[in-house]
């Protein structure tokens, strides 16, 4: 349910967007940088968006997704790293001390209009 | 086809606003908490003894966070504090509380008669924990029964925790539970957290938690006075 909230987040904030610049436009694409940190499934997200978006200027818009990866550095050893697993653990020196620096992204980078 | 750029955050415009909701706190002078936990580890009775200790010394205030019903508010309500009940039902169901809603419920509350408030989150340990409230702190509560691998299964809750309230402590002679391993589980996401083990029914290690929340408390009263007490 997660999900829900999230495409109803994303649904009113292009709403916004398109009462200033084009109030009759229907969407047809969405943008969107999704970080694996969130914990949003995209299938998810797809769902809630399609019923989310019925009867809005959005219901015919479909979602393109980019998933961001954990990506940060090891305050011990220094180095730059990425995360597969959410262990959060640095895996070059196996310090729990790391900056996190992408994956919390819920950006909606552009929309597509018609 | 014609494209918009839009380049917003959600979680950017939730911690615009979780900011502003610290500024309202910190005019007001109070000290905020988000309690989160999965359903069913004691948040709401936890509160219930908090309120009996706490309740003559500090004004306490709650906001009560749930998907639907008001059982809890209505548990809370009997001690004559204020107490908003969000029910995420009317957001889509949403299993996080998130900054507007907090904002809207603060709007119900007479701010300048709390010093300290709980926000009890909904029951879950994967949603909340991304989004910044406004609180000062976040409080994790996690039951024994739930077992000692939760905090490697929900990092990033565990991870962006101030406090781990180990709750239920007298079921411990009925299980096989090894509470150093939950222990080392939880240091390795967060090793700066500390814990707390109590039992909220039989009141073993309460006075721990309550020392800790004076000491947030009264921490940040000083860092009030300092900041403001120059001529």
């Amino acid at each position: 349910m997660h999900e829900m909230a999230v495409a109803d987040g994303i649904i009113k904030i292009i709403e916004e967007k398109l009462k200033e610049q084009d109030p009759k436009a229907e969407v047809r694409k969405v943008h969107l940088k999704i970080g694996k940190l969130t914990c949003v499934e995209p299938e998810a997200l797809r769902l809630s968006f399609e019923i989310l978006s019925r009867e809005t200027p959005l219901q015919k818009a479909s979602l393109y997704i980019k998933s961001i990866p954990i990506t940060g550095k090891c305050k011990d050893c220094r180095k730059n790293l990425r995360l597969t697993k959410l262990d959060f653990a640095c895996p070059f020196c196996g310090s729990f001390r790391l900056e996190i620096k992408t994956g919390r992204e819920l950006f909606i980078e552009s929309i597509e209009i018609k | 086809m014609k494209k918009i750029t839009v380049l917003t955050d959600l979680l950017e415009a939730n911690d615009v606003m979780a900011q502003e909701n610290r500024r309202i706190f910190d005019r007001n002078r109070i000290l905020t908490l988000n309690l989160m936990s999965s359903p069913g580890a004691g948040k709401t009775t936890v509160l219930e003894k908090t309120v009996e200790k706490l309740g003559k010394k500090y004004r306490l205030g709650v906001i009560e966070g749930d998907v639907a019903t008001s059982n809890d508010a209505k548990r809370l309500a009997k001690y004559k504090i204020p107490v908003v009940q969000i029910t995420t039902e009317t957001f889509g169901g949403a299993c996080h509380l998130d900054a507007n809603m907090i904002k809207k419920a603060l709007e119900k509350i007479d701010l300048t008669k709390v010093d300290i408030l709980f926000i009890e989150n909904i029951g879950n340990l994967i949603c909340p924990a991304e989004f910044d409230l406004g609180e000062h702190k976040k409080v994790i509560v996690l039951s024994l029964t739930e077992g000692e691998d939760k905090p490697s299964k929900y990092p990033v809750v565990f991870r962006n925790a101030d406090l781990l309230l180990v709750n239920k402590v007298d079921l411990l002679p009925f299980l096989d539970l090894d509470l150093s391993l939950l222990s080392r589980n939880a240091k390795k996401i967060n090793p700066r957290l500390p814990s707390i083990k109590l039992s909220a029914k039989t009141e073993e290690g309460f006075s721990d938690w309550i020392n800790w929340l004076t000491k947030q408390y009264n921490a940040k009263s000083k860092k009030r006075i300092a900041s403001c007490g120059r001529p």
